[in-house]
């Protein structure tokens, strides 16, 4: 586990807007952390997708972690209390791919990198958001990477990837992508 | 005000057609001014209000994902809006800036966007600011601010403020001409009526006509105008006529009038004096009796005689009276500087030798002069201090005054006297010949002394009139020059 250098506090400032935390009248707050702020994008792409209302979505909406965890409690604190799509969050960590349905979004450790494939196309035929923090994770048929420069957080997407597993992804989110691969790209 | 009561006719109904011309349009322009500078305000704020809300949406996720790139990116889009100066992101609760626009470039970063605005659009002097805040899924995330420059609005309102300008230029020369046409249709006609008017009235010309024209008021006015002046000169022409005709009548009747008189003087100067010779005859024979036959006739004869002698010698007064008023009429009047208070004395020094056993005080006023016939005058004051000693006569204590009355309309001369008085009932019948308001046993005299005064003083142009009452004394009130 990496934990990076300070972050630009804006993003602290976002942070506590979503967790809904202490007043932001502190003088001087401690900076989050890197996986404080990719949980909090993990929630926000929530809610700049969409899942097909089918049997792909269950009764509740499931946020996996594969192999290794680098968020550790960060993520449980993100979501808890949270509902994306009209159900409540659940945080589990899981060691091999579910069947279509079980989860939707689903954080890929770096551990699994050799096992990508297979678990990518375990995966296929359903409706899960893959993000994972590997170089060329897009590339490699994953929906979103993260990456970060110079101390700022931001990613990747593979719309043919999200556009093949039936999600609806706004535009506002796919502008903030670095690279884009497939239709719209650049 | 004061000014516009110095202009012609003319100038005054220009002044007022100008004036409220020139009032309605400034009114009009200033509301107009005034509505399009509310309306542009009000349309420019809602453009940028759009402008704002949809950079404000785009602003979301960019502030979500912490992308100040694409944020400044979004916030570039506003380039469109040329008027828009600068434009900030914060997020929620930051005071620093989060993404930045400005139009011209780095330079503009100077400006200082105050860090809470209120929401909406706010108008400043030179910018306008308006806030909108920024939410994703009902709360607040951000705050986006723009500032936009008003030069748009002012560069419009100059040049509108431009036309009006040249409208209010154009109209109001526009409206000199034709408000000055339009008065002179009014004030024409007055100011020829006035030129007639001047004309009748300097040259007492009563056969000019104010031109006609028109059927207004002013027409009427021209029309009545010359009926008057037609009825001015008819009667103007008639009266001199008439006058003329009176100054012959009267011509005629004076020398009508002064021929009788003549012939009436004449032959009654002719009388007094042809009457004198059988009286002399009368008289003398009858003094000669008197000495001749004296003893031979008694008593009673004698007496008879004295009574004839009596009566001839006052019958001659009475003709030489009636002579002295004649030549009273006849004399010429020559005036000349004269002392009335040294004639006075004279007269008076007369009285008192004539009758030396009567005792009575006499007070002259020093210093009397008029400018008067001397010789006539000394008949007057004969005659009035003769009535005055006469009627005086029996008073213990006579007193006569001789002066002149300062107050009153006119400075007239007075002789007064504390004798018998007379009756104001017939003071008018005091001037006329041989009129006596006293018996003549009381007091002698012939009745014409006061009418040859009255004609006296009426030759010199002045007037007489008495004052008194029965045993109360009387004055004689005399002026002997014309009015002034």
């Amino acid at each position: 586990m990496a934990l990076v250098g300070p972050l630009r506090s804006v993003t602290f400032a976002l942070l506590v807007s979503l967790l809904g935390a202490a007043s932001p009248a502190a003088p001087e707050p401690p900076r989050p952390t890197e996986y404080e702020v990719k949980a909090a994008f993990l929630y926000n792409f929530a809610k700049f997708v969409k899942w097909p209302e089918d049997r792909s979505l269950g009764p509740t909406f499931v946020i996996a972690v594969m192999g290794e965890d680098p968020f550790g409690e960060v993520l449980d604190r993100t979501f808890a209390g949270k509902t994306i799509q009209g159900r409540k969050t659940e945080v589990r960590r899981v060691r091999t791919p579910t069947p279509p349905g079980d989860l939707q979004i689903l954080f890929i450790g770096s551990s699994e990198k050799p096992r990508l494939a297979q678990i990518l196309k375990t995966l296929e035929g359903g409706s899960a958001l893959t993000v994972a923090d590997m170089e060329g994770f897009t590339e490699r048929g994953g929906m979103i990477a993260f990456r970060l420069r110079s101390d700022v957080v931001n990613f990747d997407i593979n719309l043919d990837q999200v556009e093949r597993a039936r999600l609806k992804m706004s535009s506002q989110l796919i502008r903030l992508a670095r690279n884009v691969i497939g239709k719209g790209g650049l | 005000m004061r000014i516009l009561r110095r202009l012609t006719i003319g100038q005054k109904l220009t002044s007022i057609a100008m004036l409220s011309s020139f009032a309605a349009l400034v009114s009009a322009s200033i509301a107009f001014l005034a509505y399009d500078l509310h309306t542009i305000r009000q349309s420019l704020a809602r453009r940028i209000l759009t402008d704002a809300q949809i950079v404000g949406f785009n602003s979301v996720s960019p502030l979500l994902f912490n992308d100040a790139e694409t944020a400044t990116t979004t916030l570039g889009g506003l380039r469109a809006e040329p008027a828009i100066v600068a434009a900030i992101v914060r997020g929620q609760g930051d005071a620093r800036p989060f993404a930045t626009y400005f139009r011209d470039g780095p330079s503009g970063a100077r400006l200082a966007l105050p860090a809470h605005v209120a929401p909406g659009p706010v108008f400043a002097a030179d910018h306008l600011l308006v806030s909108e805040p920024i939410r994703f899924e009902g709360r607040p995330i951000g705050t986006l601010v723009i500032q936009a420059d008003l030069a748009e609005i002012h560069s419009r309102q100059r040049r509108y403020a431009g036309i009006v300008l040249a409208v209010l230029g154009g109209s109001f020369v526009l409206a000199l001409g034709i408000s000055r046409l339009m008065a002179k249709t009014i004030s024409r006609p007055i100011v020829r009526l006035a030129d007639t008017a001047r004309a009748v009235s300097s040259q007492k010309d009563y056969s000019v006509r104010a031109p006609a024209e028109g059927r207004d008021e002013i027409g009427l006015l021209v029309g009545t105008f010359n009926e008057m002046l037609d009825q001015i000169q008819r009667q103007d022409s008639d009266l001199k006529e008439a006058r003329a005709d009176l100054e012959r009548r009267v011509d005629t009747r004076t020398r009508d009038l002064a021929a009788a008189n003549k012939e009436l003087e004449a032959f009654s100067y002719s009388v007094s004096h042809d009457l004198r010779a059988p009286l002399r005859a009368i008289d003398g024979f009858s003094k000669a009796v008197l000495s001749g036959y004296g003893p031979q006739l008694d008593e009673r004869g004698r007496h008879y005689l004295e009574r004839v002698r009596a009566g001839t010698q006052r019958m001659a007064q009475l003709i030489d009276d009636l002579l002295g008023l004649a030549r009273v009429s006849r004399r010429q009047l020559v005036r000349q500087r004269v002392n009335l208070s040294e004639v006075a004395g004279q007269v008076a020094a007369e009285l008192a030798r004539r009758q030396p056993s009567r005792q009575v005080r006499l007070d002259v006023q020093p210093g009397l002069s008029a400018e008067v016939d001397p010789h006539l005058l000394t008949i007057v004051l004969e005659n009035l201090m003769g009535n005055a000693w006469k009627f005086t006569g029996k008073k213990a204590e006579a007193h006569v005054e001789v002066g002149q009355r300062a107050d009153g309309p006119e400075p007239a001369f007075y002789v007064r006297d504390n004798g018998a008085g007379f009756d104001m009932e017939y003071a008018d019948k005091l001037f006329g010949a041989f009129q006596r308001l006293h018996a003549d046993t009381d007091f002698e005299g012939t009745g014409i002394g006061l009418a040859t005064v009255q004609r006296i003083v009426a030759r010199h142009g002045g007037r007489i009139w008495a004052e008194g009452g029965v045993d109360k004394g009387a004055t004689f009130y005399f002026t002997l020059e014309r009015n002034p």
